[in-house]
């Protein structure tokens, strides 16, 4: 309880349709658990776990939010504050797939990172479908990539906050919630095996 | 004259079982004028009447100065402590009384009649505690039981006369039991309630009060064991778990279809699904200011779940003009008619959606606003939402002075709503010689009755507002005709449509009064036969209680207004009117719903006021209208400017005026309306101007 043992602590949302497996993914990072019969997430909830990167300690706070459209308006609100966000899609409905888009510009309209954005939309785009980067398959049922996803997603905030604490005063530092958003966007390649989720 | 001395509050706090209860008497300063001395005085006793923890030196002192005393109820949580020992306000039930007092603010003449009339009710609006309750000046929070004798002061000594020195000091109910129970059921009845007018030694007559109270009783012994395992419960959790409930048995609630001012009432339940012990409580929704909708009212707000255990919330829907009935009949939008919202329960950790809402709002006239419903053409049931939608536009529009432009105000009015014209049209032509019309109570059912024929524009039934009780079971078999005063029934319609010509005189670009398509009361006269008649109660005297119903619900129409006939804006104005042209003129600067409403009524109380005959009853009836009807035309606006309403902003609650004198304030602002121009010719009923 109340560890003051980490360097950042940063607020990622997970935002997807609903039934993605947003829940699983969050349980299988922070408790090493999946539940087969897991609900529908009618609210939203957070939990946490620390990870390294660079010999500094993060604690990445994972908010969890309910997926479905009547619940929208109300979830964004949990936006605020968050340096990241895991887009999830499932590969076995393209509908949620399609609505990733949907989701992208949510992100854009309510977000408060906007004016720390690092990277362009589009060229984030452009980047991660002809590079593939910031695009994982995942399965929170086998934990394939579950881990990756996370540690990947946090290492690039990592990146920018660092990166931009060197180029203000380093002083400053320090401060949990400074941050960035970076995008992770799909790639065109939706074929994949794994039953449950995908996280780009 | 030992002024001082002769005032103060002794109190006694005891304990009966495990129930703490307090009694305070207070004798607070005397004399009508001295209101804000006996709200200071009594302000001081709440603060400063403490009861030592024990004796100096005891257990139950020392125990208590280390705050370790089990659980004490306190009725006031905010209040502050000035020193040490028990408040009046830590106790399960108190019980404050005495000589509090405060007077009647009425004329003696006044309240004499209405003692002699046994208007107790009335009289209350004019009782100096009551008013102060009401703006939370002083007895905040305290309850009374309903007073049904006499005011016990101030008599003659060894007699049953009210004071009859030169002073003659106004009769008042300066002696009071007031009380406050933690839990609703602490003070369970008050058994009786009474004054002992057969006592004659002083100058007051006592009271008494009789309240059942529950109370409880700490089994020690299971006390202790439920204390021992609750500790070794909550240590056995590990503090770095974080809750988990789910509500069941859906985090949906779905009420069926809400109806104007009756609220239903659904409960669903907090589980502990998790292993740690879950606190939880509604929080404010992002974005929003309150908790809930004005609607919707959620007991408990917080609570704390023992994993395995559940916890029922109840939620109530009530919609009344004060939470919204407006918003909802005249939405801006057809989406702002649904009953719906979300509500978020906030754990550690998590929160949770609640959502809630109703099939259906049944639209009524009840608690509207009036330039709403002036724009209603016919019965609010026959109406579909587009065209709802398009009045609140209209009337959103025009409120923020948009002039009329190609898109502006096309929806058709009339003078004044049609179901203030169907109701004054129909007692006009039935009431008009129905003795205390107005004064009398109604009938429940049939006031509900009432409100449903205003809003689905059927006929108000003969048989139900024109039989009585008694008479009931028989009037379908018995076909004499009713007998109307056909001359007077003939006065009243003159008299009303004569309006129409002051009503424009008045408001520039007044439309005409409604067209009564389905209320053909006003324009018949000659012997109608209905198949029901006057109905005689027991004594031979009609009861009338269909009629005088129809008057509870004109009244309670025009109570229920989202905004009072007098306009939020033009309130203290009005209160400050001294003479009849001074009213004349707030009235003229209304806005043109609201002085049309204000003109048409006052029309029908002169008719009603004409068919008195003796001059010295006639003004009795008067003054006695204008205290009923001030009541209703006159409210305070709402303490915070964010009320729905389209006029100015109302005014700042820095009044001028003194509290205590509001309620004859409002009745004289009506008494001038109703006043004749040259006092002797008061013959032209419907003259107005």
């Amino acid at each position: 309880m109340g560890d003051a043992s980490y360097d950042y602590l940063f607020k990622v949302v997970l935002i997807g349709d609903s039934g993605v497996g947003k829940s699983n993914m969050l349980s299988r990072f922070t408790r090493n658990e999946f539940n087969l019969e897991s609900k529908s997430t009618i609210g939203v909830e957070f939990a946490t776990r620390s990870i390294q990167v660079e010999n500094k300690t993060i604690k990445a706070q994972i908010w969890d939010t309910a997926g479905q459209e009547r619940y929208r308006a109300i979830t964004s609100a949990y936006y605020r504050g968050a340096v990241g966000a895991l887009l999830v899609y499932d590969i076995a409905k393209h509908a949620t797939y399609v609505n990733v888009l949907r989701w992208l510009k949510e992100l854009r309209n309510k977000s408060d990172l906007r004016h720390l954005r690092a990277v362009p939309t589009d060229e984030a785009k452009l980047f991660s479908q002809e590079n593939g980067l910031s695009f994982i398959e995942t399965s929170a049922l086998d934990a394939s990539n579950v881990e990756g996803a996370f540690q990947t997603i946090l290492t690039e905030i990592y990146k920018i906050v660092s990166q931009k604490q060197l180029e203000a005063d380093p002083a400053l530092s320090h401060r949990p919630g400074q941050g960035s958003s970076i995008e992770i966007t799909p790639s065109a390649n939706d074929g994949g095996q794994k039953q449950d989720g995908k996280c780009c | 004259m030992g002024l001082m001395a002769n005032k103060g509050a002794v109190g006694i706090r005891l304990r009966y079982r495990d129930t703490p209860l307090t009694f305070v008497n207070s004798h607070l300063a005397a004399f009508v004028q001295n209101t804000a001395q006996r709200n200071a005085q009594y302000r001081d006793t709440a603060e400063q009447l403490l009861f030592p923890y024990g004796p100096p030196g005891s257990a139950t002192a020392a125990a208590a100065a280390r705050g370790a005393e089990a659980w004490t109820p306190n009725l006031n949580p905010e209040a502050v402590k000035v020193g040490e020992g028990w408040s009046v306000w830590e106790s399960e039930v108190l019980v404050w009384f005495g000589d509090l007092n405060y007077r009647l603010d009425l004329p003696r003449a006044d309240v004499d009649r209405m003692i002699g009339n046994k208007e107790y009710d009335l009289l209350l609006g004019f009782d100096q505690l009551r008013v102060q309750q009401e703006h939370d000046l002083a007895f905040e929070g305290f309850a009374e039981a309903p007073i049904s004798f006499a005011p016990t002061f101030k008599f003659d000594v060894g007699t049953h006369n009210y004071d009859t020195s030169e002073k003659q000091r106004v009769p008042s109910w300066t002696d009071r039991i007031l009380y406050m129970g933690l839990r609703d059921d602490a003070v369970r009845a008050v058994e009786r309630y009474t004054s002992h007018p057969e006592v004659v030694m002083s100058d007051h007559k006592p009271v008494s009060a009789m309240l059942s109270l529950s109370v409880y009783n700490v089994l020690q012994e299971k006390r202790r064991e439920v204390h021992e395992e609750i500790v070794a419960e909550l240590e056995q959790y590990d503090g770095d778990e974080l809750p988990d409930v789910k509500l069941a048995p859906s985090p949906s609630i779905d009420f069926d279809e809400i109806r104007y001012d009756e609220p239903v009432k659904r409960e669903i339940e907090v589980v502990n699904v998790g292993t740690v012990v879950a606190p939880w409580a509604f929080v404010v929704k992002p974005g929003t200011s309150s908790l809930t909708p004005p609607w919707l009212v959620v007991t408990p707000a917080s609570g704390l779940v023992l994993p395995g255990a559940r916890q029922t919330i109840t939620l109530t829907i009530h919609v009344t003009s004060s939470s919204g009935a407006d918003a909802l009949s005249f939405p801006m939008s057809t989406s702002a008619a649904d009953i719906a919202d979300l509500l978020v329960l906030s754990l550690r950790g998590k929160d949770l959606f609640l959502s809630v809402s109703a099939r259906a709002w049944t639209p009524t006239v009840f608690g509207a606003r009036l330039p709403h419903l002036v724009r209603l053409a016919s019965p609010i049931r026959e109406t579909n939402l587009e065209q709802r939608v398009r009045i609140a536009q209209v009337v959103a529009a025009a409120d923020k002075g948009a002039p009329a432009g190609p898109d502006g105000d096309d929806v058709p009015r009339s003078a004044v709503p049609l179901v203030l014209h169907n109701l004054v049209g129909f007692l006009a032509e039935h009431a008009l010689d129905v003795p205390g019309l107005f004064a009398m109570p109604g009938d429940d059912e049939l006031v509900r009755l009432a409100r449903e024929c205003l809003d689905t524009g059927s006929d108000f039934p003969l048989d139900r507002f024109l039989a009585t009780a008694s008479t009931t079971a028989t009037a379908d078999h018995d076909e004499a005709p009713h007998e109307p005063h056909h001359a007077e029934v003939a006065d009243a319609v003159a008299a009303l449509d004569a309006l129409e010509a002051d009503i424009g005189a008045i408001s520039l670009s007044s439309p005409s009064l409604p067209s009564r398509p389905s209320s053909p009361h006003l324009r018949t006269s000659a012997g109608r036969s209905n198949g029901a008649r006057l109905g005689a109660s027991d004594d031979g005297e009609p009861d009338h209680l269909g009629l005088h119903s129809l008057a509870a619900c004109t009244l309670g129409f025009l109570a229920s207004l989202a905004e009072p006939v007098v306009c939020w804006s033009a309130y203290e104005r009005a209160l400050g009117c001294e003479d009849r042209d001074e009213a004349y003129r707030v009235v003229r600067e209304l806005p043109e719903a609201h002085a049309n409403a204000l003109l048409y009524i006052l029309a029908f109380l002169r008719v009603l006021l004409n068919e008195t005959a003796d001059l010295e009853e006639r003004e009795a009836r008067r003054d006695r209208l204008a205290v009923i009807f001030s009541t209703v035309l006159l409210r305070a606006p709402p303490p915070s400017s964010s009320a729905t309403t389209g006029s100015a902003p109302p005014a700042p609650p820095s009044s001028t005026v003194d509290p205590t004198t509001v309620p004859r304030r409002k009745k004289t602002f009506v008494l001038l309306l109703l006043r004749d121009q040259e006092a002797p010719s008061a013959t032209s009923g419907g003259k107005v101007r």
